[in-house]
């Protein structure tokens, strides 16, 4: 999987979008350079199936080092599906966070979402800045 | 207290880390488990809505075991010498915590960098400064540093004091004991490798949005609610003068985040909340066996 087919927002997540069933639904994860960052990531909680959430709703929660953040849902809609793996295999992260670290899936309600992301080449400015 | 800058003086540089230049500071009585976690929650709400930053000082009304955020409840029954305490869990994450004899801080400021995601530089220089503040009392303690820390051990134990990380702070002062099986053998004879020197302080964060909350807890002594763990007094042979630690490490922290403290105590709202707090979610059993 391409990350130049991937969107990101400013708290370090990254949607997919694709076409399910007549709408859109948003593949969510974290990124790379947030894998890295946080440093051993030690616990994941995943979001329920079937919740609703906000762009900005925070939907997951991720502990590092003792460190515990929010993970942040870049877009609105149901949480249709969860990695129920993920939890047990925090690797994942590690190993193909943009492909089987994937988080949750999302059927978005609102596209206008997408235009609050970062492209990929944004997203590495960001990430530069943060590293200086 | 530290005494507040006058004034007439100059403002101090902000701190890279921190969307702040002026901090409360608060030194609490002694308080019910989910008292003190409810006004640290709130002292983060604080810090996310309104951008206020506060230093807080506190101990506990009776001896409490604090669980951290992940950790399931059912781990504490195989700690037996807590079991008679009271029980909380926290926001934060990390290992459990029999507070005692000890003295806990907590710290909540909006961020510089709401998108700059590891902030263990934020602990680094509480536990400096803490570990400066005990040496004014004679006391030699400091952070371990990535090359005395067994990542094995990290995260493996209940309580937080039998785990180690890069910059908990562990008692300098040479501790008496056999060596172990896969200690160095050039090792003195009557003292242990760093990775095994008493734990003394460790620190724990919350991130919520555009703010933080860090506390954590400096072991004055030990408890019999947490015998395997000696303090201060048994690893320093020293009785630490708190009222004084905290104006010293107070101090300390000021000038190394480029803050102005002020004395204060919480409003009218945020004792409000934090008491509405206290009672739905910290002394509730839906949040403290929530998993």
């Amino acid at each position: 999987m391409s990350v130049e087919d991937l969107l990101f927002a400013k708290t370090h997540e990254w949607v997919r979008v694709s076409e399910a069933d007549g709408g859109k639904l948003a593949t969510l994860g974290i990124s790379a350079f947030a894998v890295e960052a946080l440093t051993d990531l030690v616990f994941l909680e995943l979001p329920e199936v079937g919740r609703q959430v906000s762009a900005g709703d925070s939907f997951g929660e991720i502990e590092s080092v003792k460190a515990v953040s929010d993970i942040y849902s870049p877009v609105s809609g149901e949480v249709v599906e969860v990695n129920d793996e993920l939890p047990n295999k925090l690797e994942l992260f590690n190993d193909d966070p943009y492909g089987a670290g994937w988080i949750a899936k999302i059927r978005m309600t609102d596209e206008a979402d997408l235009a609050a992301l970062l492209s990929p080449a944004d997203y590495e400015k960001l990430c530069a800045e943060e590293a200086m | 207290m530290p005494t507040p800058t006058a004034s007439h003086e100059s403002k101090p540089a902000a701190s890279p880390l921190l969307a702040a230049t002026e901090c409360r500071y608060l030194v609490d009585p002694p308080l019910a488990g989910e008292r003190n976690m409810a006004v640290d929650e709130t002292l983060l709400d604080a810090a996310n809505a309104q951008g206020t930053a506060t230093l807080r000082f506190y101990q506990w009304r009776e001896p409490t075991l604090s669980l951290g955020y992940f950790q399931t409840y059912d781990e504490r029954h195989e700690h037996l010498a807590s079991r008679d305490c009271a029980v909380v869990r926290r926001t934060t994450g990390g290992g459990a915590i029999v507070h005692d004899r000890e003295l806990t801080y907590s710290f909540a400021a909006p961020l510089a960098n709401q998108s700059r995601l590891n902030h263990s530089d934020l602990v680094s220089i509480f536990h400096y400064a803490a570990s400066e503040a005990l040496a004014l009392q004679g006391a030699s303690a400091g952070p371990l540093c990535c090359d005395e820390t067994p990542a094995a051990e990290a995260n493996a134990a209940f309580l937080c004091f039998q785990r180690r990380e890069r910059g908990d702070v562990v008692s300098r002062t040479a501790t008496p004991g056999d060596h172990a099986p896969g200690d160095p053998p050039s090792l003195p004879d009557g003292e242990v490798p760093p990775h095994r020197q008493p734990k003394l302080l460790g620190s724990a964060q919350r991130r919520r949005q555009g703010a933080i909350l860090q506390h954590g807890s400096l072991l004055l002594a030990q408890s019999a609610a947490a015998p395997e763990l000696p303090g201060l007094r048994e690893t320093s042979g020293r009785e630490i003068d708190v009222p004084r630690l905290i104006e010293d490490w107070s101090r300390i922290l000021a000038a190394r985040l480029g803050l102005r403290l002020v004395a204060a105590t919480l409003g009218d709202d945020e004792m409000a909340t934090a008491e509405q707090l206290a009672t739905t979610k910290f002394a509730s059993s839906a949040w403290l066996r929530r998993r």
